[in-house]
Formats: structure tokens, C-alpha cells, sequence
């Protein structure tokens, strides 16, 4: 398999990961009907008062499991003394600040790349390699370059989305329409215009998948380095209190967790149907 | 630059001295692939004279398109050489546009930005841009949609904006290569008649290439037909048809048949079933 061979593939399988997600993304952030979402949120009222009713009745250790009253009472005292958004506003800057440099840096590497063939196949190689590499595996490292405060869980963060950012964005790059570019140029435009007129727009969409999946992957970043070593965050939360076996703690920095992450992905569902309306693949923009 | 100027320019002896607005002489153009050499077009010759409609007819991969992007300035002939208005061509150039089957309308613009792409890339104010283009989305009757996005239009709308969009930038030779052939044909019919009827109105200069007999036939002053690979001209039929730049008169006129039937029987040999 040659190196282009296997670049596609990699994009091939990012792209179909990316439409897995993006298919129930639509459907969860779609207009939702009111039946819906009265059952989803009975759903997991039924969940909670169960597992509250298993630990109660004794059939459940409440040491191990935690107990879902004791996690909300406790969600609600550190939300009211500014402990919980302490931590969580920790993790959200340095996961959304990791988000977004990462995206940038990355889409803006494979757009230039455009302008060089020869350059793009040099470096593709690395972008695959890295790719397939786990890239948490370099956190260690990076917490000892930029110490144990922020500047490491963003830049992880970064790391991890930037990658993807870029085999992403460039997939958009290679996939543009050489007919669209060969229009800019008969109407007397150079390859500055093909770029800016062209490249860039239809790389658009690809840079918003790209953003879809890294929502995730950076959280994964952020709270793995919280995990290795950090004093704030909800990785941090989630690690010293699992430690001292004060599991609806835990359980309630998780479920915190789950919110920021719902949170930003219908934000950027919002977004990009704002943005990327004219976009074949994008569900129609939600109506209400 | 071409070096071999293999054929001599056979200028039709009837032609009167004014130069053609284009012409191919002895064009040859070679692809390669891997280490195959594939000619698709050879010793191709034939010209366009001002404000007529001519038409290229031939069976699939006789290099119709190859001859339309030569022309257009996007690509160089391995031989042979192309002039417009008598200066030969060497990159894409102001008085020539095209229009492709595939409407390449830019799907992050609304109509009205689509029509404008050829205008941004000319020296004028925004203002006058938009005017314009304005008076293009008019002219092809889409009054009313200029702020729509290409996705919900329909086939026929698209290449009115891509008509549009070819006629903006003022363009004296129109290379059409199919741009009617993806449509339906109730809706390719009456596009036909709006493109014959505004073609003619704004006096320019049209090389259509086709593959659809009845079309060339209703429309063309000229029609040529192309050989299959490598492509060549291999006859030529001057079509008196068209003279009410009507493709419905024309092909109500009860000479059609025969100009139909006159270029089928030359091409039905180049048909492979």
C-alpha cells in the first residue's frame, strides 16, 4: 500500500467515524418532539431513582456504587460554593483553547499545503504515522515541557485535535473540485484568487467535521493529563476523589463531564448550521 | 511553444478576408497515460466566424472537450495552433468564456454571488458589480432568487446561473461544451430556445459542443463533425436553419429531417453499440 493509499484510507476511516456521529448528532439535535424528550429525560429519571432504590434497599454497596442522591446534593453544594465551576470552567478553557489552536494550526497546515505538492506528500507520511499513534502517549512528555498548571493540558489538547484537524481539512483540500479552480482561472483569476475563492470555502465543511469528532478527542486529551497531574479540573475531581472512594463525587464530576461535552457539540451543531447551511450534507438548520 | 507546424493553415477558399473569430489549425493533442500515448485530438482544423453559432458533433471520447480547453487557455496543444482573432492563445483570456455541462456553481454562494464570481476577479466597484449582475439574473428570468442558494435549485435554474455567470463578464466567444444535456428534455427544450434567443441578442460568438443531432442541427449555423479518437474533423455542413435564431422554427422546418438524417448517416460509422 502506498503512502497516498494509506493517507486515504486514514481519511476514509476518520470520514466514516465523522458521518456515524454526525448522523445521530442530526437526530439528537434536530427539533426534538416533545414525547422524545420526555422520555429520554424519564429514562434517566428512571435510571437514578433504580439505582438510588438498589443501593437503599441494601442489594448495592453504597461505597463502591455511590448513591444518585448524594451525587446531586453534592453537584448542587459545589455548584453553590463555586468549587464545581471552578474546576469545570479549568477543563473548559483548557480544552477549548487546545480545540481551538489546534484546529487552526492544523487547518491552516493543510490549506497551505496546497500551494505545494511536493511538500504535501513529504509530509503526509507524518501526518499518518501520527494519526495511527496514540497521541496521549506524548501527554507525559508534554506535562513535563509546560509544567503541571494549564499550558499543558492545552497544548495536549491542541496536539490532539490539531492532527486530525489537518488529515481533515487536507482530505477537503484534495477533494476540491479542479473544475470549480479551473473556472476561477479562465475568468482571469490567479492562483491566489483559485486559493481564496475556492480552496478555502470548500474546505469549510471538512474543517467542522473535523471540529465535531475533536470535541471529543479533546476532552479525552484534557482529562487524561489531569489525570497524570494537575490541582484543578474535573479530571482532577474525577481522579482524587475516586481515590478516596467518594464515588458520588465521582459519579457527579462525570455527569459533569457528560454536560460540557452535550453542551459544546449542540453549540456546534448550531453553528454550523448557521455557517454551513449552503452544505449538501447538513441537515436542515433546526426551526425553533 | 509549438515548434512542428506540421499542416499548413487550409483557409476556406470562400472565406472572405476578415480574420475568423477562431481557428484550430492542425491542433494535436496528446495524453499520456502511464507510458500510453493517447491522442485525442489530430490534425484538428476548422474555424468560427464572427457572431456564429457553430457546433461540434461526434460520438464520446472523439475530444471534443479536449479541443473546448485548449481553446478556453487552460491547456496547450502538443501541436498545431489555435488563434482568435488571429493572435494565438496562451492562457485563459478576457473575450472567451465557457459553460460546461457540469454547472460548477459554487455552492457557498447565492445566486447573486455566483454570478458576480467572474466579476470580482475584474477591476470595477461592488456597485457596479452588483448591478450587473443584477441585470443578468433578469435577464435569464431569476428575478426574485438572487439571494438563493445553488441547493434549491433545480437543474434548468443552475445553468441559468451559470449562464449568467458566463455572460457577465462580457465574454465575446461562448465555448458551450453540453451544458443543456443533464436536463430533462421538456426543460432542456425551452432552455435551448432562451439560450439561442439571448446568444444571438447580445451578438456573440458560439463553439457548442454536443452530442445530441437534433440539437446541433436546430441551433448551429455550422455544424462540424468529429471522428472518433483521435478526434478529427471529417465534414462540415453549413445549416441554413437557424436563421430566426429559433431552435422550435427550426425544427419545424420541413428541411430539418434532411440535415438530421445527413448527419447521422455520417456518424452512425463512428458508432460503436
Amino acid at each position: 500500500m502506498s503512502r497516498s493509499e494509506a493517507a486515504s484510507v486514514a481519511a476514509t476511516e476518520t470520514r466514516a467515524l465523522e458521518r456515524a456521529l454526525r448522523g445521530r448528532l442530526d437526530r439528537c439535535f434536530a427539533q426534538i418532539p416533545w414525547r422524545v424528550l420526555g422520555l429520554q429525560v424519564g429514562l434517566i429519571g428512571l435510571l437514578l431513582v433504580a439505582w438510588e432504590g438498589t443501593v437503599r434497599a441494601g442489594l448495592a454497596d453504597p461505597f463502591f456504587f455511590g448513591e444518585p442522591s448524594e451525587m446531586i446534593s453534592y453537584v448542587a453544594a459545589t455548584l453553590l460554593d463555586g468549587s464545581l465551576l471552578y474546576h469545570g470552567w479549568v477543563t473548559l478553557c483548557e480544552q477549548a483553547i487546545g480545540l481551538v489552536l489546534g484546529t487552526a494550526v492544523g487547518s491552516a497546515i493543510a490549506l497551505a499545503l496546497w500551494w505545494s505538492g511536493f511538500l504535501s506528500r513529504v509530509l503526509e507520511t507524518y501526518a499518518v504515522i501520527i494519526n495511527a499513534t496514540p497521541k496521549i502517549v506524548i501527554a507525559p512528555l508534554l506535562v513535563v515541557w509546560f509544567g503541571l498548571g494549564m499550558a499543558s493540558k492545552v497544548m495536549i489538547s491542541a496536539l490532539v485535535t490539531g492532527v486530525v484537524a489537518w488529515l481533515g481539512a487536507f482530505d477537503g483540500v484534495r477533494r476540491c473540485d479542479p473544475d470549480q479552480s479551473d473556472l476561477v482561472r479562465a475568468l482571469g483569476g490567479g492562483e491566489r484568487q483559485v486559493f481564496v475563492k475556492i480552496v478555502v470555502p470548500s474546505t469549510m465543511p471538512f474543517v467542522f467535521a473535523t471540529l465535531r469528532l475533536n470535541v471529543g478527542f479533546s476532552l479525552i486529551g484534557v482529562i487524561t493529563g489531569e489525570f497524570l497531574s494537575s490541582t484543578a479540573g474535573l479530571g482532577y475531581l474525577v481522579d482524587s476523589t475516586s481515590k478516596a472512594y467518594e464515588m458520588s463525587h465521582t459519579l457527579g464530576a462525570i455527569a459533569v463531564i457528560a454536560v460540557i461535552a452535550a453542551a459544546e457539540l449542540w453549540a456546534l451543531s448550531r453553528l454550523e448550521a448557521h455557517l454551513m447551511h449552503w452544505s449538501d450534507d447538513i441537515a436542515p438548520a433546526p426551526t425553533s | 511553444m509549438t515548434i512542428g507546424l506540421t499542416s499548413q493553415a487550409p483557409m476556406p477558399a470562400s472565406a472572405p478576408s476578415p480574420t475568423p473569430r477562431v481557428a484550430f489549425i492542425g491542433v494535436r493533442k496528446v495524453f499520456w497515460q502511464g507510458t500510453r500515448e493517447i491522442v485525442a485530438v489530430e490534425d484538428l482544423t476548422f474555424t468560427v466566424e464572427d457572431q456564429k453559432f457553430v457546433s461540434i458533433i461526434g460520438p464520446s471520447g472523439c475530444g471534443k472537450s479536449t479541443a473546448l480547453k485548449l481553446l478556453s487557455g487552460l491547456d496547450r496543444p502538443s501541436a498545431g495552433r489555435i488563434l482568435v482573432d488571429g493572435v494565438e492563445v496562451d492562457g485563459p483570456q478576457a473575450k472567451v468564456a465557457f459553460m460546461l455541462q457540469k454547472d460548477l456553481l459554487l455552492p457557498w454562494r447565492t445566486v447573486l454571488g455566483n454570478v458576480m464570481l467572474g466579476l470580482e476577479l475584474r477591476p470595477m466597484s461592488s456597485a457596479e458589480r452588483h448591478e450587473r449582475a443584477m441585470a443578468l439574473i433578469q435577464r435569464v428570468g431569476l428575478d426574485g432568487f438572487e439571494a438563493s442558494y445553488p441547493k434549491h435549485l433545480s437543474g434548468g435554474m443552475r445553468q441559468r446561473v451559470a449562464l449568467a455567470r458566463t455572460l457577465a463578464v462580457d465574454p465575446e466567444i461562448l465555448l458551450l461544451d453540453e451544458p443543456l444535456s443533464a436536463l430533462d428534455y421538456q426543460t432542456k427544450l425551452r432552455m435551448e430556445e432562451e439560450l439561442v434567443r439571448i446568444l444571438a441578442e447580445e451578438r456573440k460568438t458560439v463553439l457548442l459542443i454536443t452530442h445530441d443531432i437534433a440539437e446541433a442541427v436546430s441551433v448551429s449555423d455550422k455544424v462540424l463533425v468529429c471522428s472518433g479518437r483521435p478526434g478529427r474533423i471529417k465534414a462540415e455542413h453549413a445549416i441554413p436553419l437557424a436563421k430566426h435564431h429559433s431552435p422550435e422554427a427550426a425544427r419545424n422546418n420541413p428541411d430539418f429531417v434532411h440535415y438530421f438524417d445527413l448527419l447521422w448517416q455520417e456518424l452512425r460509422t463512428d458508432v460503436a453499440v
